[in-house]
């Protein structure tokens, strides 16, 4: 029997953080929408002239209404629009954010994640997962279905009704072709095998998967189900005989090139007539990368009041060549908010000039385990290192012989928290200590413990002797593009020699370093540790918690041992029972439903068995993230909201619902 | 002179193809491929990058293919078609992104050699003819000074200088009001509030070299009995000077063309990266560092074609000035 789940109830059974403020984060019911008083209120003066129905829109497209150019807003709404709660104050029409990046082609999440309109997305706490371009979503009782419920009458930018029609598009036609999908990716493949879609008609589909798959919910925030088919079809070769020929008149050697580039959607979009469902849209990009959107008249989302969402006309991404000149520039006032190209060491600056520039810098809480982590090569190709690596006390020595205070204090400000990177607290199965296990300062127990694996000092008493004799010398290589992470290094160098272990920090070419990894030629991986909350971990993977800690093609320690597990025996090398035993832990947490007792008795066994085994040694974690946004800019986060990559930075924070008081 | 002309004419043919050839295999030689550094990009935004993908997207760049075949396709496209194929990283036909940059480049190049020649030829002059004087005392000091400052040290300075006291934003070519705007006057005068700054910097170490070059060669020349000849014959000086050792002088400042052009392309790289200009220095080394090759291999292919072109332009320049050289 299916269940349906109504968002409320979701938010009850996903069992997050909830709070009494959480009805009103996401209170986009359907049932209570304010949008039924809005036609009440008598018009102000200045909109008088407007034809006045159920919503109101943006002056610039009552404009357009009032020129026959576009149909009139209750006509562009959905019947039943998405209505979003009040978040600070009911905003006002008008004004363009826009926020610099150093790198012309990278993710610029200020703008970026503004446009989004994926199935689901999190609740203004974070707490919850709610229903976003779709009305509502379920999972049935054994997790292998997922029913989903588009809203009738919503409309994609261009203005063409959204249906199932776009659903079997992007599934029949992009999905299982193998020419513009040669891999689908394993979150649409539970089991092994591809996903299921069964339409049911013009609004309700289902996905259907081969084994259980609760954790589809907590990937719908990244997934499209949908592609607009009326426009794309035309380069598609099942829909143009002729596709090849277009596409060879565009320059593009196939068809599926030709598709590929009207579809992109993101940071290198070119195509303006691509209809999205966002609520901006892409207008134009630059040689420099410069981009500019613009409101979409068709965006499907109202205010408390019924106002026709975003706000804000119009959004900017600005692109400079490098981080001084992105400094001087925010400095000087320019972008409206920024934050992923800030820099914690320089906070001090922006706190001097807020003032001038009217801004306020402010300070969030990030999820980031550690800044930096270290994972031995537990599979190396020298049986007398694979040994030592493999003995616990060598890493809880290794760890305890690391001053974290210091390198809080000297690179982080002392703004950061000493820890080993167990994720952070308050997943639903957190224990207090666990990231602490292993990280006191004491170089007398680290001298102790290395003594007991066997390692005496040589004959100068300088550094210490192999259990076979020789010299220990073991490599550290970094990303050599990382200045931070050469410089923690070469303090965690100082550290290790006090308890004489000879390290060499060496920085390499990050490509080149993958590849050593991959091929198992490494002592020592390093790589800064994000991906390790309890989100990333859940809708990705729990890429910290097991070998190699970390994705295969950056195997930080152990890349064997993955490569057995991977494989079910056949190549690699056989992990230890413990090893054997975590994996299967993580296997089975990922496949639970997401609140349970026992999702949350998986999550602390597979967080304990890895702070009790250090295989990831960290330094310093939770590093708050620097935020500069302009005082103009209203119904904005503030410093006790998350800002966190893990959470998709700004995504869930509601941009439609910023606006500029000029 | 049209058999010199035709010479040089038909040496660029084979040294067109030798730097293509260069660059391509160059910019193969690191280790990884561009689809590496999209894997590593794709898992920072949490996707796994799975071998099958990366392979399945090898295939679909043509990287699986041999380095030569790769090359002969690539170079067939620009013969036949002038297409220079697909940056991978921007997904645009890499024709749309390095023309602009690439007449940025030119133009503030040429006007950096025009300004050094405004620099360095009445100093190198004055200097030449006020031998040991105290105004060639202080410009041998000062271009010494200009040479031995670097120059992306110079440009952060005047960066600095111009938003601390001016209130200037320097980043870029452009203000924020004009940036979108269409060309007019208000424009053209933006540009040049912000144009003087590269073109200073790039300038101020190639002058300090030509003023020196100026002086030694015209000192030469001022020694030589034509001159006292023409002296003794009651011709004013500056008329002297001007029409005759002057002339014999100019040489180098002519072949200067030729060297000092990749000297520009690549200065102008790093001041483009500190100043952020519009021209092809930054989204080079970005196409290096992630291996966008057919991106990076053609902006170097037209960087090179252009320092042919200017050291070819400079040849026929020489000739007509220089009598002697024709004749060779």
């Amino acid at each position: 029997m299916t269940r349906r789940i109504t968002r409320r109830e979701f938010l009850v059974v996903s069992g997050a953080t909830v709070a009494t403020g959480l009805a009103a984060a996401c209170g986009a019911g359907e049932s209570e929408g304010p949008a039924d008083a809005a036609p009440a209120e008598a018009p102000a003066a200045d909109e008088a002239a407007m034809p006045m129905g159920k919503y109101r829109e943006a002056p610039e497209l009552s404009e357009m209404v009032q020129a026959g150019l576009l149909p009139p807003v209750d006509e562009r709404l959905p019947a039943d629009p998405w209505v979003l709660p009040v978040l600070r104050e009911i905003g006002k029409y008008g004004g363009e954010m826009s926020s610099i990046v150093a790198d012309p082609t990278a993710n610029l999440f200020e703008i970026s994640n503004a446009r989004g309109a994926a199935a689901a997305g999190r609740s203004y706490d974070l707490g919850s997962i709610i229903p976003i371009a779709v009305e509502s979503f379920s999972v049935n009782d054994d997790s292998t279905e997922l029913s989903v419920s588009l809203r009738a009458g919503q409309k994609w930018s261009d203005g063409t009704p959204f249906t199932t029609e776009h659903v079997s598009f992007w599934y029949e036609d992009i999905l299982l072709n193998e020419e513009l999908t040669p891999v689908v990716n394993k979150k649409l493949a539970p089991g092994g095998e591809t996903l299921k879609l069964e339409v049911e008609d013009d609004f309700n589909f289902k996905l259907v998967f081969a084994v259980p798959y609760p954790v589809i919910i907590d990937i719908l925030p990244s997934l499209s189900l949908w592609s607009p088919k009326q426009y794309l079809s035309q380069w598609h070769a099942s829909y143009n005989e002729d596709a090849d020929a277009k596409a060879n008149e565009e320059n593009f050697d196939a068809w599926y090139e030709a598709f590929q580039y009207h579809a992109d959607e993101g940071e290198t979009q070119q195509d303006a007539d691509l209809p999205v469902l966002g609520p901006w849209v892409f207008e134009k990009q630059d040689t420099q990368g410069n981009t500019t959107y613009t409101r979409n008249p068709y965006y499907w989302a109202v205010d408390a009041e019924g106002n026709q969402l975003p706000y804000v006309d119009r959004l900017q991404k600005l692109v400079v060549e490098n981080r001084e000149v992105l400094t001087a520039k925010i400095l000087a006032g320019e972008g409206t908010h920024h934050s992923w190209f800030l820099s914690l060491a320089d906070f001090p600056l922006y706190k001097q000039n807020e003032e001038a520039a009217n801004f306020t810098a402010r300070l969030h809480p990030d999820l980031r385990a550690s800044e930096m982590g270290m994972a031995f090569n537990y599979t190396h190709t020298d049986p007398v290192l694979r040994k030592l690596f493999n003995d616990v006390k060598w890493r809880q020595a290794l760890s305890h012989a690391l001053d974290r205070n210091e390198i809080n204090e000297l690179r982080f400000a002392g703004r950061g928290v000493p820890r080993n990177p167990i994720m952070h607290p308050g997943p639903l199965f957190w224990q207090e200590g666990l990231d602490q296990m292993y990280t006191a300062y004491d170089v007398d127990l680290a001298n102790s413990l290395l003594d007991e694996v066997g390692l005496a000092w040589d004959s100068d008493n300088k550094f210490r002797l192999r259990p076979d004799g020789e010299p220990l010398a073991l490599t550290m290589e970094v990303d050599a593009g990382r200045a931070d992470l050469s410089e923690t290094g070469n303090l965690i160098k100082s550290y290790w020699a006090a308890v004489g272990v000879n390290i060499n920090v060496k920085g390499q070419d990050q490509q080149f370093y993958m590849q050593r990894m991959r091929a198992n030629e490494h002592d020592i991986g390093v790589w800064a540790i994000g991906g390790a909350s309890e989100p990333y971990s859940r809708q990705n993977e729990p890429i910290r918690y097991r070998p190699p800690w970390h994705w295969s093609s950056t195997p930080l320690g152990g890349p064997l041992w993955r490569q057995w597990l991977d494989t079910d025996g056949a190549e690699g090398m056989e992990p230890p029972d413990i090893i054997k035993e975590l994996w299967e832990t993580t296997v089975q947490w990922q496949a639970e439903t997401f609140g349970t007792d026992r999702y949350k008795e998986l999550g602390l066994k597979m967080l304990q068995i890895n702070a009790e085994n250090v295989w990831l040694i960290g330094t310093v974690g939770l590093v708050p993230r620097a935020s500069i946004i302009r005082n103009t800019v209203r119904n904005a986060p503030d410093s006790d909201n998350i800002l966190s990559i893990e959470y998709g930075m700004w995504t869930h924070y509601q941009q439609e619902q910023w606006w500029i008081d000029a | 002179m049209w058999k010199f002309l035709l010479q040089r004419l038909l040496l660029f043919i084979p040294t067109f193809l030798v730097i293509s050839v260069i660059t391509f295999v160059l910019i193969q030689a690191p280790p990884g491929d561009y689809i590496n550094s999209y894997a590593t990009q794709l898992e920072a935004s949490g996707e796994e990058a799975s071998e099958a993908l990366l392979l399945a997207l090898r295939k679909r760049y043509g990287l699986d293919q041999p380095v030569y075949i790769q090359y002969v396709k690539w170079l067939w496209g620009i013969f036949t078609r002038l297409d220079f194929g697909h940056s991978m990283q921007w997904n645009r036909p890499v024709g749309d992104l390095i023309w602009d940059r690439l007449a940025w480049t030119v133009l503030i190049s040429f006007l950096t050699i025009i300004f050094t020649w405004i620099l360095a030829f009445p100093i190198g002059i004055y200097s030449a003819t006020h031998q040991y004087s105290g105004f060639d005392y202080s410009f041998t000091f000062l271009g010494f000074v200009g040479a031995g400052i670097p120059d992306f040290l110079l440009a952060l300075v005047l960066m600095w200088l111009g938003f601390a006291f001016f209130g200037l934003d320097m980043g870029g070519l452009f203000s924020e009001a004009f940036r979108d705007a269409p060309w007019s006057w208000a424009k053209f005068v933006d540009m040049l509030k912000h144009l003087w700054v590269p073109v200073v910097v790039l300038s101020v170490s190639s002058t300090a070299g030509l003023i020196r070059t100026m002086r030694a060669n015209l000192l030469d020349e001022l020694r030589k009995p034509y001159v006292i000849t023409a002296r003794s014959k009651g011709m004013t000086e500056w008329h002297l000077v001007l029409k005759y050792p002057v002339r014999v002088a100019l040489n180098p400042f002519i072949s200067s063309i030729a060297y000092v052009l990749p000297q520009l392309v690549s200065g102008t790289t790093i001041i483009s990266i500190v100043l952020s200009l519009p021209t092809t220095g930054p989204i080079q080394i970005r196409s290096l560092m992630s291996q966008d090759m057919y991106l990076a291999g053609s902006i170097f292919l037209l960087l090179a074609s252009l320092t042919i072109l200017g050291t070819f332009i400079s040849d026929i320049l020489l000739a007509v000035v220089d009598p002697r050289i024709r004749l060779e």
